[in-house]
């Protein structure tokens, strides 16, 4: 009875992994613009990549490796954010982003009336430049 | 184990995997097939999960754990090499932001040193 109740979590836990790659296979294809298919493309990182991971140990009955699987999908939840920071500032910088499909642009009402935002950002351009040199 | 899950677990992976490799041969710009990258990254890493269900064995789950942890590095650095390059994207429908003014010179010395250094 137990057996059967784990195997059809660890089941329930697979397809529903697997069905959120799917998922961002499908929005990569579907979606419009770099920002909303950056949002398809973080379920199969964060949720998807929990409910395999936790669907192998369920399947195998390894729960010794459960800090293991945890390190790594912390491991992911620490650096998916890093690289979905680093491609949206550069899909934006670049001119990537359509505007028809941005609700609210604050960063460019920020830009355009010349706060103090922009000196901070300039300074911190010229930091990068000196630091990319 | 119950094939039916299994087969229906790779059929559902391979649909995303041709989705995403789609958009990694389709994209109209880098960034769009970075992000295609980044995501075929994860869906490999499902799959080598629903290999160790199969097989009955928890051997690459370290693997797993690699990929979450390195898996960023391309990202990062394929954004930094666009952030640093001018964009003629056909689709630009951002015109004259501040940005510009900001950028500027900066561009422009780096296309120098570009084409001095060919």
């Amino acid at each position: 009875m137990m057996q059967t109740v784990l195997d059809v979590v660890g089941s329930v836990l697979l397809l529903v992994g697997c069905l959120m790659a799917f998922a961002a296979g499908v929005g990569l294809v579907r979606l419009p613009d770099v920002l909303t298919r950056m949002h398809a493309a973080t379920k199969p990182q964060v949720l998807g990549l929990l409910c395999v991971l936790l669907a192998v140990i369920v399947m195998n009955r390894a729960w010794a490796l459960l800090p293991l699987a945890l390190l790594g999908w912390v491991f992911m939840l620490l650096t998916a954010p890093v690289s979905a920071h680093m491609v949206g500032r550069a899909s934006y910088r670049s001119k990537h982003v359509k505007e028809e499909g941005v609700v609210k642009d604050e960063l460019a009402i920020a830009l355009r009336e010349n706060t103090p935002v922009e000196s901070q950002l300039e300074q911190w351009a010229d930091g990068s430049e000196d630091q990319s040199r | 184990m119950n094939p039916y899950v299994l087969v229906t677990a790779v059929l559902l992976l391979s649909g995303g995997a041709v989705g995403v490799l789609y958009r990694l041969v389709k994209g109209p710009s880098l960034l769009d097939r970075v992000l295609a990258s980044d995501v075929l990254l994860a869906i490999v890493a499902a799959a080598v999960c629903v290999d160790m269900v199969w097989k009955g064995t928890t051997d690459y789950m370290i693997l797993t754990v690699m990929i979450s942890l390195v898996g960023f590095l391309a990202s990062v650095t394929f954004a930094r090499f666009v952030q640093s390059r001018p964009s003629r994207h056909p689709d630009a429908g951002r015109g004259g932001s501040a940005w510009e003014d900001a950028e500027a010179p900066r561009q422009s010395t780096q296309d120098t040193s570009a084409t001095e250094g060919r």
